[in-house]
């Protein structure tokens, strides 16, 4: 890692109070300010850098103040136009009866972090019943948003999807989840437990309803272990945030993970946000992450996210490799090898082009 | 104006910035308050009319109720104008 990594990082984990990542103690020259600044923005935490300057952890020069509040107002603006809507949206999801979450950004900005401030997002991730899927889109379309891509084949979203992505008119992305991860960890999640998990929070005198801080932990732990690779600073600190704070019930969590077959994927994730962060290796959770040794069929699963090539198929292979039920893999081998039409046309892929594909990431080298 | 009562309007979000506080009301755009601005917004987390607001301030700061007062009627019309606030009787 370089020095401004290490700086990145430093800022990432700034206000974790075990974290021994070292900010600097004299301002940045200028090329090295310009990389972190840029760097920052990409892994989504200004939030983070403006409390280091405002807390007088980080000394810059007044030009580098400047970019800092410039950069933060920019992204608590993107946050706040997402937040209105999130207030529009709660009215007409509330009113058809619904029973959705508020999941990520602003869930965890309210509830995870000291000061909402902190914590910026760049979309809107819902919670929304696998059976409500339909009202739910029904419900948006008054509002003009629409569905980005349509479903894979009929009845796909509500049985494997792990979300769907809608658009506003104004071009904002709103993701509705019907579980927290992808195939295959996101089909072993049971809905029942998701539907039960809540906590709410409010949203200038809105009471929403977010999940509770054990699932809120595991879907910051999904996030970090199944989410962009390499993994971002984010995820990790959202995971590294929740677990910093009291109400964390760690044996819940294990259980949870248990039943859910995620605990690959928390073993993994602490471990790289302990790492990350240069956090107490004596901390409860993360001597449990250690001492964890996954099956094989847990690290095939694993494996198949933390590669930057030919994730899609090595996600399938995974999943049919794991799926318990003999109907759901053949449903959902039909639905890889069969997309309907509709979705092709969207991808601008005909059939062949999508079996060509196929068979190029079968026969690349590994 | 002195005498109306005045207070957030409902469904504006708000952050803290390094420079102030971002508002964004439901349908209108982000605007940025500056750190005095956003001690009147403070301020009004509950009805208040001007002068009262001029006194609560003015303990705060140590500044004169008068002086505050000139500055918080332009600033109540001004944030109401743009659906920060509304009159509260």
């Amino acid at each position: 890692m370089s020095g401004g990594d290490d700086v990145l990082v430093a800022v990432a984990g700034h206000g974790l109070a075990e974290s021994r990542a070292a900010l600097p103690c004299a301002p940045l020259a200028d090329p090295e300010w310009d990389a972190l600044l840029t760097d920052v923005r990409r892994q989504r935490v200004t939030g983070l850098l403006a409390a280091a300057v405002a807390d007088g952890a980080l000394p810059v020069t007044p030009a580098q103040r400047s970019a800092v509040s410039l950069a933060h107002q920019d992204a608590m603006g993107v946050a706040l136009e997402l937040e209105a809507r999130l207030l529009r949206i709660a009215g007409v999801l509330d009113d058809a009866g619904v029973a959705w979450k508020v999941l990520k950004g602003p869930a965890s900005a309210h509830l995870d972090y000291p000061d909402p401030s902190m914590r910026e997002f760049g979309d809107l991730d819902l919670l929304v019943p696998g059976p409500q899927l339909p009202v739910t889109l029904a419900s948006l379309r008054e509002l003009g948003a629409e569905r980005r891509v349509p479903e894979v084949s009929r009845g796909f979203d509500q049985r494997f999807a792990k979300s769907l992505e809608v658009v506003d008119p104004d071009g904002w992305e709103i993701d509705l989840h019907r579980t927290l991860a992808l195939e295959p960890f996101g089909l072993r999640i049971d809905e029942q437990t998701l539907l039960a998990s809540a906590e709410p929070f409010e949203v200038t005198g809105r009471r929403l309803t977010a999940l509770a801080t054990e699932e809120r932990f595991l879907l910051a732990c999904y996030h970090a272990s199944l989410g962009n690779f390499p993994v971002r600073l984010s995820p990790l600190r959202d995971l590294a945030q929740i677990a910093s704070g009291s109400e964390l019930d760690l044996a819940r969590v294990l259980g949870v993970a248990k039943r859910w077959w995620a605990r690959a994927v928390v073993a993994d994730a602490v471990t790289r946000a302990w790492a990350t962060y240069a956090l107490d290796a004596a901390a409860p959770v993360a001597r449990w992450a250690a001492a964890y040794r996954p099956s094989r069929s847990e690290r095939a699963a694993l494996a198949a996210f933390q590669r930057t090539d030919r994730r899609q198929l090595h996600r399938t292979i995974a999943t049919l490799r794991t799926t318990p039920s003999v109907s759901s893999r053949a449903i959902y081998l039909r639905s890889m090898l069969l997309p309907d039409r509709a979705y092709l046309d969207s991808r601008r892929m005909s059939v062949g082009s999508w079996w060509k594909r196929g068979q190029a990431a079968l026969r690349a080298p590994q | 104006m002195t005498t109306s009562r005045w207070q957030r309007a409902p469904q504006v979000v708000h952050r803290g910035t390094l420079d102030g506080l971002l508002l964004r009301p439901p349908d209108g755009e982000v605007a940025l308050l500056s750190p005095s601005a956003a001690a009147l917004w403070d301020v009004l987390a509950s009805p208040h009319s001007v002068d009262e607001a001029a006194e609560v301030l003015a303990a705060r700061t140590g500044a004169s109720d008068a002086e505050i007062r000139a500055d918080l009627e332009a600033l109540v019309a001004d944030l109401a104008g743009r659906g920060l606030l509304e009159s509260a009787s």
